[in-house]
């Protein structure tokens, strides 16, 4: 499609680090990671509730904003994992009900953000742990089942319209690509379709 | 109202936001939080107005100034952004009151804790201008008040009522004055004044606030201030 894409695939703890503007650091080290994993709840949650506003669509100027995992993500993985955005959680309330929060904010600002949910079956889940396990993965294998039943739930309460969800089962690389094409047709604004044009002229 | 008081600690920025906030409470009717956690380890809660969770505990504390500078430096500038708004509020909203907020951070984040200097990752006088460009965006009526005082006034206080998780240091007091003031000067914010505290009682200087900001009040806080018996 052209033009310039921003991409933000750090809301998943201990991975924190993003630097839109000039020189960034070094990544951070396994001491940083383990302080990160350390933190209170109280902490992670803010560290994190902050890195949600800070990386709003109209924070960008790019031509395509792709967040991964975000607020869904948070209101997984946060209150199973991390302590942090239960019942009574002070600030915000439950993390999938401030999740909607965010979305009302993510709707004013880019109305037309498509939520992708990619989903697998347990058994191909485990075999991707076992081969290529990720460092600090957050997911053990105990916790499969009820973290692909969470994103499933959060998938469905979305208020984003625009939603599409793609099994990479027993797929490859290229056909779940060529699935998210597929699927992404009806949502393509006309901004997209002129750059697609362009591109083929 | 958009209020972001400037001043090298113990000038005099919090008993200034805090008197400001009761006069709201009594002359709007209404008042909002201050939000004076920019200094570390200081980094959540809004006293007196927040329950005690949310204020940081002092092992969370402790684990604040066990960062990594560049573990600061991300820690607090997600805390800066989104502490700046983004967007326009809705007319008549009460607006913010902050302290400190990115001068602060500009100020004692390469000074103190090792992070945001020129040219590094996250350079702070970049994330400075960003901060005010949004401020002045979204939220323009902003006005600056630089709160200063003479250095023996400060170590005077410092001495007489020392805060806990004190930043600054002795040695220091003279530089972290001038760059406040000189911060002050730069800033973009066009709606700014200084108020001198060396001689001056809480009290006195809430007053000569409340005189210079007469040009300033918006047209929501003059009529919460005529109609708050209404």
């Amino acid at each position: 499609m052209g033009g310039i894409q921003e991409i933000h695939d750090h809301f998943k703890l201990p991975d924190i680090a993003c630097y839109r503007l000039g020189r960034p650091a070094e990544p951070l080290n396994n001491q940083e990671l383990e302080q990160i994993l350390g933190w209170t709840p109280k902490l992670q949650e803010m560290a994190q509730r902050q890195s949600l506003m800070c990386h709003m669509p109209n924070t960008s100027t790019a031509d395509d904003y792709i967040l991964v995992d975000y607020h869904i993500g948070d209101a997984v993985y946060g209150p199973r994992f991390f302590g942090y955005g239960q019942e009574h959680e002070l600030q915000g309330g439950q993390r999938s009900k401030y999740a909607r929060r965010t979305e009302k904010h993510l709707l004013d600002q880019a109305p037309d953000t498509i939520l992708v949910t990619i989903t697998a079956s347990l058994d191909t889940i485990s075999t991707r742990m076992a081969s290529k396990p990720h460092s600090y993965a957050i997911v053990q294998s105990k916790d499969v089942e009820p973290v692909l039943a969470a994103f499933t739930q959060e998938h469905e309460n979305s208020i984003i319209p625009n939603k599409i969800m793609i099994d990479s089962t027993d797929t490859t690389v290229e056909e779940m690509v060529a699935t998210f094409r597929s699927s992404m047709q009806p949502f393509l604004s006309i901004q997209d379709r002129r750059r697609l044009a362009m591109l083929k002229n | 109202m958009d209020i972001l008081a400037i001043g090298c600690e113990y000038s005099g920025t919090t008993t200034l936001l805090e008197r400001l906030q009761e006069w709201m409470l009594e002359n709007f009717g209404q008042h909002t939080i201050i939000h004076d956690h920019f200094k570390l380890p200081h980094a959540s809660g809004h006293p007196p107005i927040d329950p005690p969770g949310i204020i940081l505990t002092s092992e969370e504390k402790a684990q604040v100034m066990a960062m990594t500078p560049k573990v600061k430096e991300i820690f607090t500038r997600y805390a800066l952004y989104y502490h700046t708004p983004s967007e326009l509020g809705k007319e008549g909203e009460i607006g913010s009151i902050r302290g400190g907020h990115h001068i602060d951070d500009l100020i004692y984040g390469p000074h103190y804790f090792g992070y945001g200097g020129p040219e590094e990752p996250g350079d702070r006088r970049v994330e400075a201008q960003l901060i005010e460009q949004r401020l002045n965006d979204y939220a323009p009526n902003t006005v600056l008040v630089l709160l200063k005082a003479s250095p023996a006034t400060i170590r005077r206080r410092m001495k007489d009522d020392p805060h806990e998780s004190s930043l600054i240091q002795d040695e220091d007091i003279e530089f972290l004055l001038g760059r406040f003031e000189e911060e002050f000067h730069r800033s973009s914010i066009l709606n700014k004044f200084a108020l001198d505290t060396t001689e001056s009682t809480p009290k006195l200087t809430f007053q000569q606030f409340l005189v210079e900001m007469e040009p300033h009040w918006s047209e929501a806080d003059r009529l919460r201030m005529l109609t708050k018996d209404a």
